[in-house]
């Protein structure tokens, strides 16, 4: 096993929808106090299976979710939640009806209508965007912006790490950028950021430690700098040659960027 | 199809037009729970007629059979109609949102065969009578002060103001950071989990409330018809309840009043359309008018009067 004070970590997770058919198949991921780490891997390798029953959302079947060195794999999602583990959905990841200010108020735990304020101006400097758009229901909102607005919510609270189900997913390559910047910036002030990305060179670029699943199962792992140095990381799932230019195109994978 | 005539002779008739206020009314009240459920928690609540039930029946069997004052038996309605809501909340709102609402027929069907059956309480088929002598005392008074010979009329005013004060104190709450979370649950039950939010806890809440306003409606209809059986509390009111929710429009509580009056007119108007045809095929007509009224609006304008199209958001 990894060095020691993790900060979350599961154990020979086993997790799946239908009965019989388990998604992950015995998954250890460690994530240290401060981290970046990155879940990386193709279609269909269970990242979102994984972190969704993390943070309590899909049961585990077995092995154990520790945070803090507690074992929350029956803990209740809402419960996971008040601990400190903040969980950021893939995609259609606010409430559509409600102004990007009740969005945010919605992250409030407590009910304390002063930090609440505070907490919310904390956010609108994070994301200045957000600032402009307070008063506008959040459905009309752009898909970067709506990241934002599902990254800043969860933040509210101050959770102790930030779960990101593909933060990247369907953004303009412009945004990309500024939303891996802003994910920087928020580990910056202590935030323990845990990751799924499609865009793997990207987030492993960025990340402390990360990890490749395919089929359920852990693959490959170590630094960031380590997994886009390995040439078989680079040959079976990076997929890009020395140029840049795709080896080998996954059908799909890249609409959003093209 | 042509349209001989239209009477409007019963339009002059203002009891008949009272007693189709009180209804409406009633309808109105009964449809703030569904409100809550559907169009602000989306949980699809199908047995709301059955905390209806409840209520009327819980207040009548306390005053008829264990003697107690009326005006205590309301109270201790409601507490039965919440309590057993929760008892049918806990096992079924962990089901997924189809399969609550199947569960929801099932419990309404049950308490109706309940009420048939437990005679020894109900008076099954033969039904409840005489519950409601200290009511008649007040509306007395009520009418003695208006000097009015409408009968119905007190009950009119105390149904229309209570459903007045109820649909403020909906809006109220609906402002609220608990009503917020009841629509983020609405919308995507898994953020809202994500976000630190007992889902199963608001949802047990919100049905209890749609319980409560059920039997609240239960017992005014009790008084109403001054007589409780079984058959008044057939499936079809809460589906009824719906096309007041659908025409008033989602997530508004404000349209419930109008839809509830529009519905409740054109139900009741189409009594006095003269055609050449038998009265059971008068009486399928005016469903057919009703229904078509309904299909039109979904069509054209789905929201409903007062709904707007934003918040017709369920799941996710």
């Amino acid at each position: 096993m990894s060095a020691a004070s993790g900060l979350l970590e599961t154990h020979d997770l086993v997790v799946g929808y239908v009965a019989g058919v388990d998604i992950l198949h015995g998954v250890d991921v460690h994530v240290a106090e401060g981290e970046i780490v990155t879940i990386a891997g193709p279609n269909g390798a269970g990242k979102s299976t994984l972190v969704r029953s993390i943070c309590g959302l899909l049961p585990a079947r077995s092995g154990q979710v520790l945070f803090r060195g507690e074992d929350i794999s029956r803990t209740k999602a809402h419960a996971i939640a008040r601990k400190g583990v903040g969980y950021v959905p893939q995609l259609n990841n606010v409430f559509v009806s409600m102004t990007v200010e009740e969005n945010l108020e919605l992250g409030a735990i407590a009910r304390r209508r002063t930090a609440l304020r505070e907490r919310i101006a904390a956010m609108y400097e994070l994301f200045p965007r957000l600032k402009e758009r307070r008063r506008q229901r959040a459905g009309t909102l752009s898909g970067g912006e709506r990241q934002m607005l599902a990254m800043a919510r969860t933040l509210i609270p101050e959770p102790d790490v930030l779960v990101l189900d593909e933060p990247s997913a369907g953004l303009a390559p412009t945004l990309v950028g500024l939303i891996f910047e802003r994910i920087a910036a928020i580990n910056k002030t202590g935030v323990t950021i845990l990751m799924v990305e499609q865009n793997a060179r990207r987030a492993l670029a960025m990340s402390h430690h990360g990890y490749m699943l395919d089929l359920g199962r852990n693959r490959f792992r170590g630094t960031g700098r380590e997994l886009l140095d390995n040439p078989r990381v680079v040959e079976l799932y990076l997929g890009i040659d020395r140029r840049g230019v795709r080896a080998r195109p996954i059908p799909g994978e890249d609409r959003a960027e093209g | 199809m042509t349209l001989s005539s239209i009477s409007f002779s019963a339009f002059g008739q203002a009891e008949f037009w009272i007693g189709v206020g009180v209804l409406a009314g009633i309808y109105g009240i009964f449809v703030l729970g569904l409100q809550l459920n559907v169009g602000f928690t989306g949980i699809i609540n199908f047995g709301q007629v059955g905390f209806m039930s409840i209520g009327a029946y819980a207040m009548a069997i306390l005053v008829l059979k264990a003697h107690w004052s009326f005006w205590l038996s309301l109270p201790a309605a409601t507490a039965v109609a919440v309590a057993t809501g929760l008892l049918i909340g806990l096992p079924s709102l962990r089901l997924r949102a189809d399969y609550f609402a199947i569960a929801t027929i099932a419990f309404a069907e049950i308490i109706r065969y309940v009420a048939e059956n437990a005679r020894g309480l109900t008076n099954g088929n033969i039904g409840l009578l005489g519950f409601d002598s200290s009511w008649v005392s007040v509306s007395n008074s009520i009418q003695g002060w208006l000097s009015t010979s409408e009968i119905q009329l007190p009950l009119l005013l105390v149904t229309w103001g209570l459903f007045g004060v109820l649909t403020v104190v909906m809006r109220r709450v609906q402002g609220t950071p608990w009503g917020r979370v009841l629509r983020a649950v609405r919308e995507d039950e898994d953020a809202a989990r994500a976000l630190g939010k007992n889902v199963f806890s608001y949802k047990l809440q919100s049905l209890a409330i749609a319980a409560t306003l059920g039997s609240l409606a239960g017992y005014l209809l009790a008084l109403d018809l001054a007589f409780l059986s079984p058959d008044q509390f057939d499936p079809s009111v809460t589906f009824t309840g719906y096309a007041v929710l659908i025409l008033g429009g989602l997530a508004s509580y404000v349209g419930i009043a109008a839809g509830t009056a529009i519905l409740w007119v054109l139900l009741e108007g189409t009594r006095f359309i003269n055609l050449p045809l038998s009265a059971e095929q008068i009486a399928a007509l005016r469903f057919v008018i009703v229904g078509a009224v309904l299909i039109g609006l979904m069509a054209f304008r789905p929201q409903g009067l007062f709904g707007k199209r934003e918040e017709m958001v369920l799941g996710g």
